[in-house]
């Protein structure tokens, strides 16, 4: 993840409060403009991962230093929000004692748009459940899990939850799912590194788990330099004309069905022969050998390099376009 | 109860890419369609676009007299059932049933009245109080068709909603979802890629590829008459053979002389279907052929039946079914295999030389080109 990524992920709590801006000049120069109450603060986004830390704490310290300017006693959200995002201290505790739970946290964001204003009816809370809205396009749900709760019944909530969005809203709910054995700071962190980490390299699908993307996570801490280079091994000027969308797409699908050809074959309707053709046609040109478990798994690794290759891209192309 | 009325709806995303395209159809009342076509051939987003989850692009949709374009979802009167079957793992199947009723905040009473009704229709009423970690997948399934059902809307929606089901299943919720749409007597729309559930549930078929209506017809009438190439391939399994073959007169008779050009394969085709060409002009230039697997045989009677529309194969492999048997055949002048479903007493065994007969009444005819059929029906 990148320092810029790092900071934007740390200041998302206040993200009604802060939307960040590329300012003018440059596009390494590291400068990014936040409007805090009608004033435009002006922070910095060293490249380096070292100075990226300190600017954490500092542009948080800040903002903290702001909000709290408006009012003189910490409402229960914004004490949750510190809680989370790693500001909470043992003093803290001491104050505003947690009761004993395993609890996991839960990022939703809209695919497009805000939240809708029933959230709070629309997401089934039990137990201990706490849901707090950070800014309009994101919430956090702490879930109390009970015993016998594990991941496949937080999945299953979250995927009951999107469908609930989609038949009552017609808007499509993103789900990050942080751990429940690790810290309420690190399950949020988690949970946000899902949810950015799913849109980068698998956006079709709503809801990612933490735990079960450790390929991607392993990605992301390639350098661009070293993660283009390794795209470009197979996605370059030479093969471009031979990867064609069809290519891509037989491609995902062989891989999305497990490397098998009957299934493939059947749910792009083409004949089994037609897909092996392909197939030799994509080793022609890669090298690369599908139906063999290695070559199928370097050919996904690089297809997601490319996935993120494509989505910072598409970033950098909304932030000219925002100047 | 509603009709639904598609009028000339496109769906074209940002960049170009049309997804959809010109996509006309009237679902009268009570209707049991179903979308079916290859990965990608936009099945999803039409019904996303009814069911308001897709904005269109371009055109009218009307669900009763309504014109739904720019309605919310919600209050599209209709409801939808995904392919996951998420439930809720904390609440009971009763919770989970009426949990959407709660949020329109309908009466306690009526929520109960409905809930309990989908329970006797669904046949779960004893599983009410269970919670979905005790369900097997067919319950599942059958709740998440309860949390549709205690809407009571007007039009039902099912994306690929057995999917995710095993094979044997898959076969036992078919049935059940015939049979509901029999009880509720509402509209029903139905996308899957799997020709079977369509050919077994529907009422009538939209066959789609690239964004684009091939053909909407009742399951048989698409197995019999096909318009184009794609919908001959598509519906069927297995699939329709294809020949690239030439039309020529010969004397009083027209015939289809195979590709190889050795004259050995030849059909002469009846006279009362040459009169079904659209166009005779077809006469004297290369088409391609197609005749189901069922209608080629091996058997003696067959081969007396139809003497004058034999064809020289070898067998590469039979497949024993039980009740009855495919020959994978391989004949000089077409690539791959050409499959016939024979009875499974047959004699041929792989390797053998043969000749099997193909039933001349159930021949298609298709332009090499356009991939239209020649024949009127």
């Amino acid at each position: 993840m990148t320092a810029e990524d790092r900071l934007r992920q740390a200041l998302l709590p206040y993200g009604e409060l802060l939307s960040l801006r590329r300012a003018g000049g440059p596009e390494d120069s590291g400068l990014l403009t936040a409007p805090v109450h009608g004033t435009d603060l002006l922070v910095c986004c060293p490249r380096g991962e070292a100075n990226a830390d300190a600017l954490l704490s500092l542009a948080s310290g800040m903002l903290k230093g702001l909000l709290q300017a408006d009012s003189a006693e910490e409402t229960t959200e914004a004490r949750w929000i510190r809680r989370l995002s790693g500001e909470w201290t043992a003093a803290d505790e001491t104050a505003h004692p947690l009761p004993p739970a395993t609890r996991c946290v839960l990022v939703l964001q809209m695919r497009s748009g805000s939240l809708p204003d029933g959230l709070r009816d629309m997401v089934p809370m039990q137990r201990q459940d706490v849901l707090i809205r950070f800014g309009a396009g994101k919430a956090v749900l702490v879930k109390d899990l009970v015993r016998g709760e594990g991941p496949a019944e937080l999945l299953d909530f979250a995927c009951a939850l999107r469908e609930t969005f989609l038949e009552e809203e017609g808007q499509e709910i993103l789900i990050g799912i942080g751990e429940s054995d690790v810290s309420l700071r690190d399950s949020f962190r988690q949970a946000q590194d899902a949810l950015t980490l799913g849109l980068r390299y698998d956006a079709d699908r709503g809801v990612w788990r933490w735990q079960r993307m450790v390929a991607e996570r392993l990605l992301d801490d390639l350098p661009p330099e070293k993660a283009a280079a390794c795209t470009a091994l197979i996605f370059n000027r030479k093969t471009a004309r031979l990867l064609d969308e069809e290519l891509l797409n037989t491609a995902e699908m062989f891989l999305r069905n497990s490397l098998n050809l009957s299934d493939t074959a059947r749910q792009l309707f083409i004949h089994r022969s037609t897909l092996m053709y392909r197939l030799d046609k994509l080793q022609r040109a890669t090298g690369l050998d599908l139906r063999l478990f290695d070559d199928a798994m370097t050919f996904w690794l690089l297809l997601l390099l490319r996935r993120r290759q494509l989505e910072s891209q598409t970033r950098n192309q909304f932030t000219m376009e925002d100047r | 109860m509603a009709s639904v009325s598609l009028q000339h709806i496109y769906k074209v995303y940002q960049g170009g890419v049309t997804a959809v395209s010109d996509f006309c159809l009237d679902i009268e009342d009570k209707e049991f369609i179903v979308l079916v076509g290859p990965s990608g051939c936009g099945k999803s987003t039409t019904l996303r676009m009814v069911a308001g989850l897709e904005e269109i692009s371009e055109g009218e949709l009307y669900i009763g007299d309504k014109l739904v374009n720019d309605v919310a979802p919600k209050d599209r009167d209709i409801a939808m059932v995904f392919q996951n079957y998420a439930l809720y793992p904390h609440m009971t199947v009763y919770d989970n049933m009426a949990f959407g009723l709660k949020l329109r905040k309908t009466p306690k009473d009526e929520i109960r009245r409905r809930v309990e009704e989908a329970g006797r229709i669904l046949d779960i009423s004893h599983l009410l109080n269970r919670k979905p970690k005790a369900l097997s997948g067919g319950q599942r399934q059958r709740v998440a068709l309860g949390r549709a059902i205690v809407r009571e809307p007007k039009v039902f929606l099912f994306d690929e909603p057995l999917s995710n089901l095993d094979a044997k299943l898959r076969v036992a919720m078919r049935t059940e979802i015939t049979k509901l749409h029999q009880r509720l007597q509402t509209t029903f729309i139905y996308v899957t890629h799997d020709q079977t559930e369509a050919m077994t549930m529907a009422s009538r078929i939209v066959v789609m590829k690239d964004g684009v209506v091939q053909q909407v017809d009742t399951p048989q009438n698409l197995y019999d008459y096909p318009t184009n190439e794609f919908v001959a391939g598509f519906i069927g399994s297995p699939q329709m053979n294809f020949f690239n073959v030439t039309l020529k007169r010969d004397g009083q008779d027209v015939v289809a002389v195979f590709g190889d050009e050795t004259g050995e394969n030849r059909v002469v085709i009846p006279r009362y279907k040459v009169d079904k060409f659209i166009d005779e002009s077809y006469i004297g230039q290369q088409v391609v052929m197609g005749i189901r697997p069922e209608d080629i045989d091996d058997s003696e009677e067959a081969l007396q039946k139809f003497a004058n529309a034999t064809l020289k194969v070898k067998v590469e492999v039979t497949e024993q079914m039980g009740s009855e048997t495919y020959l994978y055949l391989t004949t000089p002048g077409k690539d791959g295999n050409v499959i016939a479903r024979v009875d499974p007493r047959t004699k041929s065994r792989a390797g053998d030389e043969i000749r099997v007969a193909m039933d001349v009444e159930h021949l298609h005819f298709f332009d090499k080109d356009t991939e239209k059929t020649l024949l009127n029906r």
